[in-house]
């Protein structure tokens, strides 16, 4: 078995094992689900370091016939784009057990859950078939809706339900793109669900020959339109861009820890993962289009998302409406189709990923502790939790863009890239760092400075197992603040290349 | 007789294994009473077995012509397959069925081969009165059944309904029939189709004629596969009958009212005469239908508390979808298509909705749970029919790895590639509203209530293991089919009509 394969299915296997410990012996669940995602992790870890970054082709590719009645392969290969995200998957999925040890809840269930989680999201990254991702990006949201809603908060049932609805909605609109694709092209290759040569062919406005194509002129929009069109709500429902981003706040609040990170470190990922991926790499002349106003969205979501985050009294709530102001970059530097922007884009993706990742981590101490997320209900805590806070200083200053910090080099990669297109636009994106910096500044005075809350004379030290969650994800903002380059060299070769499909 | 007769009686060879073990299990009945309860079961299994083996007809010899009324080619050979088998699994948990604990079940199984008898007879013929005669036989069989539990007042009513507005649909549908009869002097239906073609090349007269035919005919047709407006039987009928006999009407009756609608469909409209501007209009009244059934049936599940009732709005939902199918084969490019994707999608509906109403009696059985409300937290304390239950309604709900998700993609391919976009899009959306109502299932029985185990009524013996191994067996098959379904789709390919 190839390797990709390996990391892709080897959650399965561990969920054997999983199944054949008994729901009584917790620890030992716990240490097997542990052990079961270190596996894909140290196998990522190879992947990395064999990775070749020269090369804009596919890698690691296994191309075998799967289902030969509608000529479906199972067809997966990794190049820049999904390398970072592939090995930024398997780190959170494996801190998730870590960061769930305390769950006392159905715990069998729980760990068998998130493997599955694990393998529906690498199967995503890894998929070169249509028909496969599809059927992964369904697959990890039964595990999802069912963490949410079994383990999460008081309001858990109508966040889960939510999250599972808006998804769907955007997913079955892709299936129809996906099926009108298959339409166009089943006659005349072999692969039709292949995500390469799919591309390949409507770059080179090969599709021409179909029916659907020739006379596809729907509601006064051709044919192709409406599938980017689908397949864009789709991405957009998931990463999630304003309007489209109600259910995140509800699902963030309410989801437990473990499952908040990984919500926020990789699921919104695969929302601008596949904007870029078939978005712009499959359709650009369309997504030319639609650049402004991909833009204009991008921009609406850092502000919008900001200024709600400013508003918030609930620090989970905070955090998650300041997701939706960050992956507003993402979308503001793909629209710009600069070599700035989009190295700015995936890296924002990357960087995101671990720092949102801390911040709900670091919520979810506090939490843990006293049993409530007002913000203003704590207060001096760095008097009595000076690890805790240091480590939280980290995590603010990483999501806010200080200079050293690797949120500061994707930020402005973005704004570089995007200065050059939408001058405008760009400005009033500059005030979404401001309102950022504000509000996290503001909140970390308002819990860590100031006179000590009393209820908190005795607020418990961050223990050693929550600082093992915490110091990889910190370590990994600072390392690619002050080094990039370790992360844009592997990506380079890959977003090149898809900015050379714009001219 | 000679050996031309004999091959023809050859192949009617399942249906009469269905006969003898009626003939059988009404002795048994008689021989040994209450005590022979599993014996009884034990002959109806074997008798469905036996049928589905020679249906699988392994010496290859059977004519496909019999009689002259029945035309036993592959189309049949797969809904009777459906049809058959489902009534086998149907017994299994009719047997151990603790909600008909206090009425007799042993005539129970003999009439349940018999409704088996008439379904698999009117998916063969194409004979009009043969048509109605396997109808008949089906429905009174089906009506006694729903009121088996004649003590209780909602099962009482339930036949009661289900007999005056079935009675009603079957006088309408024979007045239709008898239009057609008028037309084109035959009751077979090629001849009809060439009659009704004619009919309407000869002006408006007698296209009048053939319109009022078709809509009396599609009245007593939709009403069997409950389908909006005739839908209206169905929620009580479901809800009143015992379990197992609303599986039965789930499963195998819906097979057979679409086998028999999908050979009308294509014998009479769909023939070589005859194509053009009526087969367009009557294409998007069955376009139209669909779409209302399936939303209408949706949008009420979305209200129900009582799980089979629930259960009854998703399927009047499902022969939206399936109706899907029966659009496409009338618009001019899609005859295959469509009818491809429908015996697609009613084999992985007859997959997830066997096992659900599996899932649904051994909840039942075990806990007397019936309403959502009872069904709180039952998924920790019965953790394989639980999570069975979850597969069954992801599949049902269409999402992958499952088979309900192919048969989606199939029925979408399908109408997206006759160009009926609106349909498709209404397809798809729906599919999210049928996400809401059946995770309230799975909602109730994980995310609601105590996580503590509760270990309600155990039962012990070899058919309460029979029927849970068939619910195994019919969610592998529903992952299995999900993930590599090239097996399914040949086997419908080769039964296309």
């Amino acid at each position: 078995m190839d390797i990709l394969s390996l990391i892709i299915f080897s959650p399965l296997v561990a969920m054997a094992a999983v199944l054949l410990i008994p729901a009584g012996r917790k620890d030992a669940l716990r240490t097997a689900c542990v052990a079961g995602t270190l596996v894909p992790l140290l196998l990522a870890s190879k992947l990395w370091m064999d990775f070749d970054p020269t090369t804009s082709d596919y890698q690691f590719v296994t191309q075998v016939s799967w289902i030969k009645s509608m000529s479906i392969q199972y067809f997966v290969g990794i190049d820049g784009l999904s390398i970072p995200l592939v090995w930024l998957t398997t780190l959170l999925m494996f801190l998730a057990p870590i960061a769930a040890w305390r769950i006392e809840k159905g715990v069998k269930g729980f760990m068998l859950l998130v493997l599955l989680l694990e393998t529906g999201i690498l199967g995503v990254f890894c998929s070169l078939d249509l028909f496969l991702f599809y059927v992964f990006w369904e697959v990890m949201l039964l595990p999802m809706y069912f963490l949410i809603g079994i383990w999460g908060g008081p309001r858990r049932e109508y966040a889960a339900i939510k999250f599972f609805l808006y998804t769907l909605a955007g997913s079955v609109l892709m299936l129809l793109g996906i099926v009108a694709l298959y339409l166009c092209v089943r006659d005349t290759v072999d692969t039709p669900f292949s995500i390469p040569l799919l591309s390949q062919m409507i770059q080179a406005k090969e599709l021409t020959g179909s029916e659907l194509i020739n006379d596809g002129v729907l509601f006064g929009w051709p044919f192709l339109k409406w599938v980017f069109v689908f397949f864009f709500i789709a991405f957009a429902i998931k990463v999630p861009i304003v309007p489209f981003h109600t259910w995140l706040p509800d699902a963030h609040v309410e989801a437990p820890t473990a499952i908040s990170m990984v919500l926020a470190g990789i699921l919104l990922k695969l929302g601008t993962y596949g904007i870029l991926r078939i978005n712009l790499g499959m359709f650009p002349d369309i997504a030319i289009d639609f650049a402004t106003i991909g833009a204009v969205i991008g921009v609406v979501s850092i502000l919008y998302g900001a200024f709600c985050a400013m508003a918030q009294t609930d620090f989970k709530r905070l955090v998650a409406y300041s997701s939706v102001s960050h992956m507003g970059y993402v979308l503001l530097g793909a629209a710009a189709f600069t070599s700035a922007g989009l190295n700015g884009a995936a890296m924002q993706m990357f960087t995101h990923g671990t720092s949102s990742a801390m911040l709900f981590l670091l919520v979810g101490v506090a939490y843990d502790r006293a049993h409530h997320r007002e913000i203003e209900g704590f207060g001096g805590l760095a008097g009595v939790a000076p690890y805790y806070t240091g480590l939280t200083t980290v995590g603010f200053f990483a999501a806010l863009g200080l200079p050293g910090m690797s949120g500061f080099v994707s930020e402005f990669l973005v704004l570089l890239g995007a200065w050059e297109v939408y001058p405008v636009l760009t400005s009033l994106a500059v005030i979404g760092i401001v309102v950022t910096a504000a509000f996290l500044l503001w909140t970390l005075q308002r819990v860590f400075l100031g006179p000590l809350n009393e209820k908190y004379k005795d607020f418990p030290e961050i223990d050693k197992r929550e600082t093992f969650t915490l110091v990889p994800l910190g370590f990994l903002c600072i390392l690619l603040g002050v080094a990039p380059q370790l992360l844009l060299g592997h990506m380079g070769e890959t977003l090149e290349q898809i900015r050379s499909l714009f001219g | 007789m000679t050996p031309e007769l004999m091959a023809q009686i050859g192949a009617l060879a399942p249906e009469i294994s269905l006969t003898v073990a009626i003939v059988l299990t009404v002795i048994a009945d008689l021989v040994f009473g209450a005590r022979g309860r599993n014996l009884v079961g034990a002959l109806g299994v074997a008798g469905v077995a036996v049928a589905l083996w020679h249906l699988a007809d392994p010496a290859g010899t059977h004519p496909e012509r019999v009689f002259g009324l029945l035309q036993f080619d592959g189309f049949a050979r797969f809904f009777r397959a459906l049809i058959i088998s489902g009534t086998g699994v149907v017994i299994l948990h009719a047997v151990v069925f603790r909600g008909m604990e206090n009425v007799s079940r042993n005539e129970f199984v003999p009439m349940l081969l018999g409704t088996a008898l008439g379904g698999s007879l009117l998916v063969s013929t194409d004979h009009l009165l043969m048509l109605l005669l396997s109808l008949e036989l089906l429905s009174l069989n089906s009506y006694l059944l729903a009121g088996w539990q004649r003590k209780e007042r909602r099962s009482s009513e339930a036949a009661l309904k289900y007999l005056v507005y079935g009675a009603l649909a079957s006088a309408i549908m024979v007045f239709g029939f008898s239009l057609f009869f008028g037309l084109a002097g035959d009751l077979h239906l090629s001849v009809i189709g060439a009659g009704v073609a004619e009919a309407w090349a000869g002006g408006d007269g007698s296209r009048f004629v053939v319109i009022m035919a078709t809509a009396l005919v599609l009245v007593g047709f939709g009403f069997k596969i409950a389908a909006f407006p005739f839908h209206f039987w169905a929620p009580d009928v479901y809800e009143g009958s015992p379990t197992p006999v609303t599986t039965f009407l789930a499963v195998s009756s819906k097979a057979a009212g679409f086998g028999m609608l999908v050979r009308f469909v294509d014998g009479v409209f769909l023939g070589d005469a005859f194509v053009g501007e009526w087969m367009k209009g009557l294409g998007h009244v069955i376009a139209v239908l669909s779409a209302v059934t399936m939303t209408y049936g949706n949008v009420t599940a979305v209200l129900q508390r009582n799980v089979k009732r629930l259960l009854a709005y998703s399927s009047i939902a499902h022969a939206g979808y399936l109706l899907m199918g029966v659009a496409v084969m009338t618009s001019s490019v899609g005859v295959d298509s469509g009818l491809d994707a429908l015996m697609f999608y009613l084999a992985t509906y007859y997959l997830a909705t066997l096992g659900a109403f599996g899932c649904v009696m051994a909840i039942a059985n075990r806990f007397g749970a019936e309403d959502l409300d009872d069904y709180q937290g039952l998924g920790w304390s019965t953790p394989f029919i639980g999570a069975m239950l979850v597969l069954f309604l992801v599949s049902l709900t269409g999402l992958p790895p499952t088979a309900g998700f192919v048969g989606k993609l199939m029925l979408f391919q399908a109408t997206i590639d006759a160009g009926l976009y609106w349909l498709a899009v209404v397809g798809a959306l729906n599919a999210v509203v049928s996400l809401f109502y059946y995770f309230k299932i799975a909602r109730a029985l994980y995310l609601r209530g105590d996580t503590e185990f509760v270990a309600g009524l155990s039962s012990r013996g070899i058919f309460p293991f029979l029927a849970h191994a068939s619910v195994l067996a019919l969610g592998l098959a529903t992952v299995w089919y999900g993930l590599g379904f090239d097996g399914l789709a040949e086997w419908v390919r080769s039964s296309l009509l």
